[in-house]
């Protein structure tokens, strides 16, 4: 539109009738010119950006100096440690990047923790279901058949999905929403049922720890 | 009305333009080891014995890497379908299996479930009444519905203080273990 508004006065349009372009030449070549340039700029500027974006998301997501491996090979290095089929979700990533002192050829040997932590850090998570594993991504995982705990098992991994049931009679239910909801992860859940005084939350298993911690702080804050 | 046009047709040119250009930015997904759903149908059919139907306007490639199709399990072929949210449903006919979209798994013919004990697979949809006991159903729905697929049904029953949903089995029987659980603590707050 500026271009149009700057060369209203001297552009002149080609007249079909008067062969190619005859009268306007000159100023339709200016005009073409200008458009390509700018047309340029803006692929440039817009290819830019997105890089940057992208070296942004990579650095944010993962450990960059670390081994690229391909997703289909870890869930068949663990389909061989957790000894049942791992299927996959299909819009998971299809390669991650390991800890920068590992090797690609060490995924053979790399352990459970490990590769679960890999996982972690892509927003991907290990369901180990009753016949099959899982791997999906963390925006899915409230809708998994979560383990349902109603005490912490001090042998679960920090990472493991669990669905929490916590006793929360002594503190007062919106005291416990607004304290502590911020300890669970955005794709997970926790909601308060006051009839039975119980806080019930789904995330990983590290946070529910960490909540259980904050509650029994604030239920000692609450005794005389 | 010719600079309406050119300016017109030079927003095109931007607008197609990004779009392609989003479209070769887009990160790559474990599609590239898609296999056709037509495929995966076929080796089912000869695995379990059964007529396998596939609904049309649901996905042509799925994702079931992992998965052996030539020894698998009906859990594990269930799983693997979950995963591109699809599933297998028993249909009337009899011996048929009909692959579907979760979307449209709640409308269709699911068994209908009165016992959390029955031998289901975790990702076989099923409809279930859930009796919430001391807890008011209608207040257990934005509750508990966050832990059900959207693509599911959910929903309380004030009279006959009950919920009814209807999702993969594994997911019934989580809710069930839950609500029991908070039952068991609406008793010890009462005490």
């Amino acid at each position: 539109m500026l271009i149009l508004l700057t060369t209203k006065n001297n552009f002149k349009w080609p007249n079909p009738n008067a062969g190619v372009f005859a009268e306007s030449h000159s100023s339709y070549r200016i005009f073409l010119t200008i458009v390509f340039i700018l047309f340029s700029v803006s692929c440039c500027a817009s290819d830019e950006v997105k890089a940057q974006g992208h070296e942004q998301k990579t650095v944010t997501n993962s450990p960059t100096t670390g081994p690229q491996i391909l997703l289909v090979e870890l869930s068949t290095r663990l389909s061989g440690l957790l000894n049942k089929p791992v299927a996959v979700d299909r819009d998971a990533p299809a390669s991650l990047y390991l800890e920068s002192d590992k090797q690609p050829s060490s995924l053979t040997t790399t352990p459970l923790p490990a590769l679960r932590h890999a996982l972690h850090e892509h927003g991907l998570v290990l369901f180990n279901g009753e016949d099959t594993a899982l791997i999906v991504l963390q925006t899915r995982a409230k809708h998994l058949p979560l383990p349902v705990l109603i005490s912490i098992e001090p042998d679960r991994s920090e990472l493991e999905w669990v669905t929490y049931i916590s006793d929360i009679s002594d503190v007062p239910p919106k005291q416990v929403y607004s304290e502590l909801r911020h300890i669970i992860p955005v794709y997970g859940h926790m909601s308060i049922d006051n009839r039975a005084r119980s806080a019930l939350v789904t995330g990983p298993f590290g946070s529910v720890k960490r909540f259980q911690a904050e509650l029994n702080r604030l239920i000692s804050s609450h005794k005389p | 009305m010719r600079s309406l046009l050119f300016t017109i047709a030079v927003f095109c040119l931007f607008t197609t333009h990004t779009i392609f250009a989003d479209q070769q930015k887009s990160p790559i997904v474990l599609d590239t080891n898609a296999v056709s759903l037509a495929s995966v149908s076929e080796a089912a059919a000869s695995r379990f014995g059964k007529t396998v139907l596939i609904e049309p306007g649901g996905l042509s490639q799925v994702v079931v890497h992992g998965l052996n199709l030539s020894t698998m399990s009906m859990s594990e072929f269930q799983a693997a379908l979950s995963r591109n949210k699809l599933t297998a449903i028993e249909s009337k006919v009899e011996n048929t299996l009909i692959i579907m979209r979760y979307i449209s798994a709640r409308q269709a013919e699911v068994p209908l479930i009165t016992s959390i004990n029955a031998s289901y697979d975790e990702w076989q949809w099923v409809t279930m009444v859930l009796e919430t006991g001391k807890l008011h159903a209608p207040h257990l729905v934005p509750l508990l519905r966050p832990l059900v697929q959207k693509e599911g049904h959910f929903a309380g029953s004030n009279e006959a203080n009950s919920l009814i949903v209807t999702a993969p089995y594994g997911i019934i029987r989580r809710l069930y273990l839950i609500i029991e659980e908070l039952n068991t603590n609406v008793d010890s707050a009462n005490d």
